[in-house]
């Protein structure tokens, strides 16, 4: 082989059988001594670290394409019970809901907003469209809001809630593993977590990512 | 001359900004130094690359509130790692945990390493051959 250096760790990698003595100084770097051996193996040589570039580069393709966030957190929650909340009713004269409400006879979004929260006023047109198309309850999670911001929220964005509670301390926002508003969890009738949308919650989501389950919860 | 002293002064005021504020700490000693040192090793997850120790953000000065809370309940530090990775995952964790799907992670490096030897005496050894 007429070019300069191989990558030696490679060689020791797809072929050990060439580090006997007489192979090893096939991976010389001088070209004369190097070039007895290597017409033989030289094409393999020439193309192992585009191979090897073309896996790696496969690895970073996969999930790149797929879309996700690698950097975000995972769900542990999803299969496993949802957690508790007891939280009081975030207006006067408004439903709230409790751990035990969580199971029931209709699938169940909780949705964490705030009214604070810009992207929260964006997802409230689609929480209203799934309202009136589906047969579930939307339950609201509100965080470290005050009630009268709220009111005000809910007038003008219209309140696809069938029952809010108000997190004050952000306790429970924690106890159910969010980072942050708006966050979206799919609840079956078991009371079974079985998806967190992290993010605002628009139609494309839905229909990929919840639509599928809650059919499936038919 | 006055801009090098304000400079100066600048740069002797620029203390190290600790987040924990001092409404936020336990009056005992000891369990304050336990929740620190907690704190140091769960990750913040808004900021993802800073521990709550040190992050500002509303969501690590909530948990370094459920630290201490946790804590003075008498909590265990395990406890505590415990209840936040059932809800965050090992990424809460600013080290994570050797277990299986982990081991490449903590193996790599001195598998890397190794091999990296290995090829330094190999070629130590052809070198000695060709004289």
């Amino acid at each position: 082989m007429r070019n300069k250096r191989k990558p030696v760790a490679l060689d020791l990698v797809l072929h050990p059988e060439v580090f006997h003595a007489d192979a090893l100084v096939h991976v010389d770097q001088k070209a004369d001594s190097a070039s007895q051996i290597s017409n033989s193996k030289g094409a393999l040589y020439r193309f192992a670290p585009f191979v090897l570039f073309l896996i790696i580069a496969a690895l970073c393709a996969f999930p790149l394409l797929k879309g996700a966030d690698p950097s975000a957190p995972s769900s542990p929650l999803i299969g496993k019970p949802a957690p508790r909340i007891n939280l009081p009713p975030a207006l006067n004269g408004m439903e709230g809901f409790e751990t035990e409400n969580l199971r029931g006879k209709k699938p169940i979004l909780v949705n964490f907003f705030a009214s604070w929260c810009g992207s929260c006023r964006g997802e409230q047109a689609v929480l209203e469209k799934i309202y009136t198309s589906e047969d579930i309850l939307i339950f609201g999670v509100d965080l470290k809001d005050q009630p009268k911001a709220l009111e005000i929220f809910l007038a003008e964005t219209g309140n696809p809630f069938d029952a809010v509670v108000a997190d004050k301390d952000g306790r429970a926002a924690i106890d159910w593993g969010t980072t942050g508003v708006p966050e979206t969890f799919l609840i079956d009738r078991e009371g079974i977590v079985r998806y967190q949308h992290t993010g605002p919650l628009t139609e494309d989501v839905w229909t990929r990512s919840f639509l599928p389950l809650v059919e499936a919860m038919k | 001359m006055i801009r090098r002293m304000l400079l100066a002064l600048i740069l002797f005021l620029a203390f190290p900004a600790y987040a924990v504020e001092p409404s936020e700490m336990l009056k005992d000693k000891t369990l304050e130094q336990r929740a620190r040192d907690v704190s140091r090793n769960l990750r913040c997850l808004v900021c993802r690359g800073e521990d709550i120790d040190s992050s500002h953000a509303e969501l690590a000065a909530d948990l370094r509130r459920l630290v201490r809370e946790r804590i003075v309940e008498g909590d265990t530090d395990d406890q505590i790692y415990a209840y936040l990775r059932a809800r965050y995952g090992d990424y809460v964790l600013m080290r994570p945990p050797m277990e299986g799907k982990t081991t490449v992670l903590w193996l790599a490096p001195v598998v890397v390493f190794c091999a990296g030897f290995a090829v330094v005496l190999l070629r130590r050894a052809r070198e000695g051959m060709e004289k």
